[in-house]
């Protein structure tokens, strides 16, 4: 029941890797498990992993439902 | 609330002292999604669902269904069961392409994981093909002893034949998944409500056991949404890791890896840290 917050991809790194962004949260994931993924994309990160990439509408409107149920993204985005 | 406790997961912590564990501390947060859904309409609150899940998302969705359904509240059709089997098997293949081997000190199969999971867009015989042979060519379907058997042959060396037996039900859970898919099974589930009142429960079978909702509705709006997902369940106490223990923990290191091995197959759905410290 993990958390499904979109993540926006910040650059593209050597080795299927990337760096994104959450509220000001930088980490880098893998991309090993999505394909055509740009900088400036939304995706979904679980466990160091983007299992999904999403358009850009249905991530704002994502990340404005969880901030109205007062959940603090960048604060997920840390663990994720 | 901090941040950490609100970003969701599950912290282990035990000391060891002289061969054994104790005074278990198990800590799982959940970030508090159910209150996105309070005072909303029914079909609203079900197209949140899956938003808000970045696993078992189809389940999340289709338990919250049911559950509406029980309470009263007629809501859309139910989805293609092969979806439902689909997300389980992808469940399933996370652990043992990816976990199960890095624990193990293998490479993750990241390559065939990443291949498998193009064809979930493909409809189910597609799928199905896909899946059968990630089973013969990976994880030994062909009994040619296959990616884990190693691994499996290291939990003997350990004495942690728990685990292993554990690691050999989740192999025959990801077959049978496998064969409901071929055969286009139904998807299980269960329901039941008191549509007098406006409430109903379901549950659906996940690749980490049954996926509980509860609702209450009032006057057409979500009154109060409960989510009981088998991690829940799974570390509400030390009991179920405990059980995986072998009988023989002579160090630190021994106990850490033996506690690691339980709580990776009972499998939390949230990222997760195990500390065991000495006394």
């Amino acid at each position: 029941m993990c958390l499904a917050i979109p993540t926006r991809v910040v650059e593209l790194l050597p080795d299927g890797q990337a760096l994104v962004d959450l509220g000001g949260v930088r980490k880098t994931i893998s991309l090993e498990l999505v394909d055509d993924v740009l900088p400036g994309d939304y995706v979904i990160v679980h466990v160091g992993y983007a299992l999904t990439r999403l358009d850009p509408e249905e991530a704002e409107r994502t990340l404005a439902l969880m901030k109205e149920a007062g959940i603090d993204v960048a604060g997920e985005a840390a663990s994720a | 609330m901090t941040s950490a406790s609100l970003a969701g997961g599950l912290h282990v912590r035990a000391c060891w002292t002289a061969g054994s564990l104790h005074d278990w501390q198990l800590s799982l947060v959940r970030p508090p999604v159910t209150q996105a859904l309070l005072g909303v309409a029914p079909e609203q609150a079900l197209a949140r669902v899956p938003l808000y899940f970045s696993l078992c998302g189809h389940a999340q969705r289709e338990a919250g269904r049911l559950a509406l359904l029980a309470s009263g509240w007629a809501t859309e059709e139910p989805p293609e069961s092969w979806r439902l089997w689909a997300e389980c098997l992808h469940e399933h293949l996370w652990r043992l392409l990816l976990d199960w081997p890095r624990h193990f000190g293998a490479a993750p199969q990241t390559a065939a994981f990443a291949a498998w999971r193009s064809v979930r867009g493909k409809g189910r015989s597609a799928l199905t093909v896909a899946t059968a042979r990630v089973l013969d060519e990976t994880l030994g379907g062909d009994g040619n002893g296959g990616l884990l058997a190693p691994g499996l042959s290291r939990l003997d060396a350990d004495g942690a034949s728990a685990v292993r037996r554990g690691l050999e039900a989740r192999l025959a859970a990801f077959r049978a998944a496998l064969e409901s898919l071929a055969l286009d099974d139904v998807y299980p589930h269960g329901s039941g409500g008191r549509p007098a009142v406006g409430y109903g429960e379901a549950w659906i079978h996940t690749a980490r056991g049954a996926l509980r909702h509860e609702v209450r509705m009032d006057g057409g709006r979500v009154a109060g949404w409960r989510v009981e997902a088998p991690t829940d369940r799974n570390f509400s106490s030390e009991t179920g890791i405990v059980k995986l223990l072998p009988a023989d923990l002579p160090t630190r290191a021994a106990a850490q890896e033996a506690v690691e091995r339980a709580v990776l197959l009972l499998d939390p759905c949230v990222p997760y840290e195990v500390e065991i410290a000495d006394a």
